[in-house]
């Protein structure tokens, strides 16, 4: 099944995304990170160690700033098995709607092209 | 330039950034968050301590992987980034025509993950004219290069932290701009 992973540079808005998302569609495997060191920001170690555990196809949201420039470095260093897709949408409503579809079982084109919808 | 030259004019970065560190601070006080001077000297300091003897191709990587673990901001894993890209480009011996490869590499990179192009007052604005000083003199000079860096001094930033000072960007060099400069200085081939 899809997967979700979640890159802010808040802790708080990770798990708090993280937290939403897997009460409003169980089961859904969601991976989150945020901050550094206790702080504000992003770094492509946290992003590595996430994308190392993804056990399936997987749609990666992220918040402002460097955040994507990181996703995209660790994406092209990323030596998995797995695709692993960058959506444009905004990281909570983006997830969340990711999150829904997935678990109705939508595939994950689908799902990448709602998403782009949303940004239009 | 062999592994061990270039592993020691990386290493010698280090002596650079803590030597340039309040020279970066300042400028970067003016238009940026004043975080630069302290992120380069942690980096090329983590660079000094973790990178080993190797080939051309591992030094190259493990600087980069460092640079981006220890660097925060921008520029630390714009800089990695860069310098795992120019790894998988690298010959054992860097010769001029390597170097002029290494450094386009260098400066797509960037330019592909930073998202910029010229004249917006970034780092890029030194590692893409590089190319020319290149192929002009054969070689990496630091006043050639700092001319470049200098010519950062009067545009106005439309990328980074720094785009958000928008007119009052102008009349400060670019932090990263400037940093390049040393970075770029440690692939100089001395002449024989």
């Amino acid at each position: 099944m899809t997967e979700i992973l979640i890159i802010s540079h808040s802790e708080d808005i990770a798990s708090g995304t993280k937290a939403l998302i897997e009460q409003m569609a169980e089961g859904v495997t969601v991976h989150a990170s945020g901050g550094v060191n206790g702080g504000i920001g992003t770094n492509i170690g946290q992003i590595d160690h996430m994308l190392s555990e993804v056990k399936s196809d997987t749609i990666c949201f992220f918040d402002i700033g460097s955040s994507l420039m990181n996703l995209e470095m660790a994406v092209e260093m990323y030596e998995g098995d797995h695709n692993i897709h960058i959506a444009n949408a905004p990281v909570v409503e983006g997830s969340f709607l990711a999150a829904v579809e997935i678990s109705i079982g939508t595939d994950i084109d689908n799902i990448m092209d709602k998403l782009s919808e949303m940004v239009k | 330039m062999d592994n061990t030259k270039l592993l020691h004019a990386l290493h010698n970065l280090q002596e650079v950034f803590v030597e340039k560190e309040s020279e970066l601070t300042a400028l970067d006080r003016e238009i940026g968050d004043g975080d630069h001077g302290v992120n380069m000297k942690r980096g090329f300091n983590a660079v000094k301590d973790k990178v080993a003897e190797g080939s051309t191709e591992d030094i190259l990587k493990q600087t980069g992987m460092t640079l981006m673990s220890s660097i925060g901001g921008a520029s630390g894993p714009l800089y990695g980034f860069s310098f795992v890209k120019m790894s998988e480009v690298a010959k054992d011996e860097i010769d001029a025509e390597n170097l002029k490869q290494l450094i386009d590499v260098f400066a797509q990179t960037v330019s592909s993950k930073g998202k910029v192009t010229g004249g917006e007052k970034t780092m890029y604005d030194v590692i893409s004219n590089a190319e020319k000083v290149l192929e002009e003199s054969g070689r990496l000079k630091l006043e050639d290069l700092q001319k470049l860096a200098d010519d950062t001094e009067d545009m106005i930033a439309t990328k980074g932290r720094a785009a958000y000072f928008k007119e009052k960007s102008k009349g400060t060099i670019d932090p990263g701009a400037q940093s390049a400069v040393y970075i770029l200085n440690a692939f100089d081939l001395e002449e024989e």
